[in-house]
């Protein structure tokens, strides 16, 4: 087992990219102490932070309630959803016997960070999350819970 | 006679390097999955390199281009040129404006939270790692 020494001010992320699901979005935008962490860490080291535009349509109401949310969306790199994207999602779906709209979400996040090239996603729910990217087994990608 | 225009091929879609399909096996299949530090040494490469970014432009389509003049210090563009060519430095001037522009509105976010709540704790850093880290020991 390897020793780690004990971390006390704020390190690098090891991770090349991180995604934002809608619960990290949430997490992000209720100013939690884990996604504060997180994206300060990726700031320290200009590493993206990316959040799939579907991830808007999920968690924004087009109200002045979004505003809180809004802030995180400016502060972040938005990822369109194409083509390419989509058949990734579909076939990371399907490698997972998943169906409906919710992991159909999951499987774009996942296909994001897969597209991408790896890396971390950050949800409140990792259990489908994770087991979308272990359909992914040639890229590192795991889920940091908030 | 047949008509020239009949027998004209159709033009090669231009190579777009923005593409993710272009870029992804060299750094994310052949990534080697050990090294002397693990995972970290490997996922920062890539978290620096130019090719990530690309890959993230290329998930993000293509973009709507206009043509600027900017008056630039001529070692700077030489540098550049000499690393990127003299085909991709519009690109690359391009790449490095977003990666500034992202990074700084990243920053102006982290903080905004940092000022409200105060920076993160230890506890928390470590708990991120461990996540990350959990099934390399």
């Amino acid at each position: 087992m390897v020793r780690r020494r004990r971390i006390v001010e704020r390190p690098p992320p090891p991770w090349p990219l991180l995604v934002l699901d809608s619960g990290g979005l949430s997490a992000c935008a209720e100013n939690h102490e884990k996604a504060r962490a997180a994206l300060s860490m990726c700031e320290s080291a200009g590493t993206p932070v990316l959040l799939p535009s579907v991830i808007i349509a999920e968690s924004t109401r087009a109200t002045a309630r979004d505003a809180m949310v809004n802030r995180i969306i400016a502060g972040v790199t938005v990822v369109a959803i194409d083509h390419d994207i989509a058949r990734e999602a579909a076939a990371l779906k399907n490698k997972a016997r998943m169906s409906g709209v919710e992991h159909t979400i999951d499987a774009i996040v996942v296909a994001v960070a897969r597209l991408a090239g790896g890396g971390a996603i950050l949800t409140s729910d990792p259990k489908d999350i994770a087991a979308l990217a272990d359909q992914c087994p040639d890229l590192r990608i795991r889920t940091l819970i908030v | 006679m047949e008509d020239a225009s009949s027998t004209k091929k159709p033009e090669e879609p231009s190579s777009d390097p923005m593409r993710p399909e272009e870029v992804l096996p060299a750094d994310a299949v052949n990534m080697p999955k050990e090294g002397m530090i693990g995972p970290t040494r490997i996922e920062a490469r890539l978290a620096f390199s130019a090719k990530s970014r690309m890959m993230i432009r290329g998930l993000n389509g293509e973009q709507e281009k206009e043509k600027v003049s900017l008056t630039l210090d001529r070692a700077l563009i030489e540098a550049l040129r000499s690393s990127a060519g003299p085909k991709r430095l519009s690109a690359t001037v391009n790449e490095l404006l977003l990666q500034a522009v992202e990074r700084a509105q990243l920053r102006a976010l982290v903080e905004e939270l940092e000022n409200e709540a105060g920076p993160a704790s230890a506890d928390a850093y470590q708990e991120l790692l461990d996540e990350w880290f959990a099934d390399a020991e």
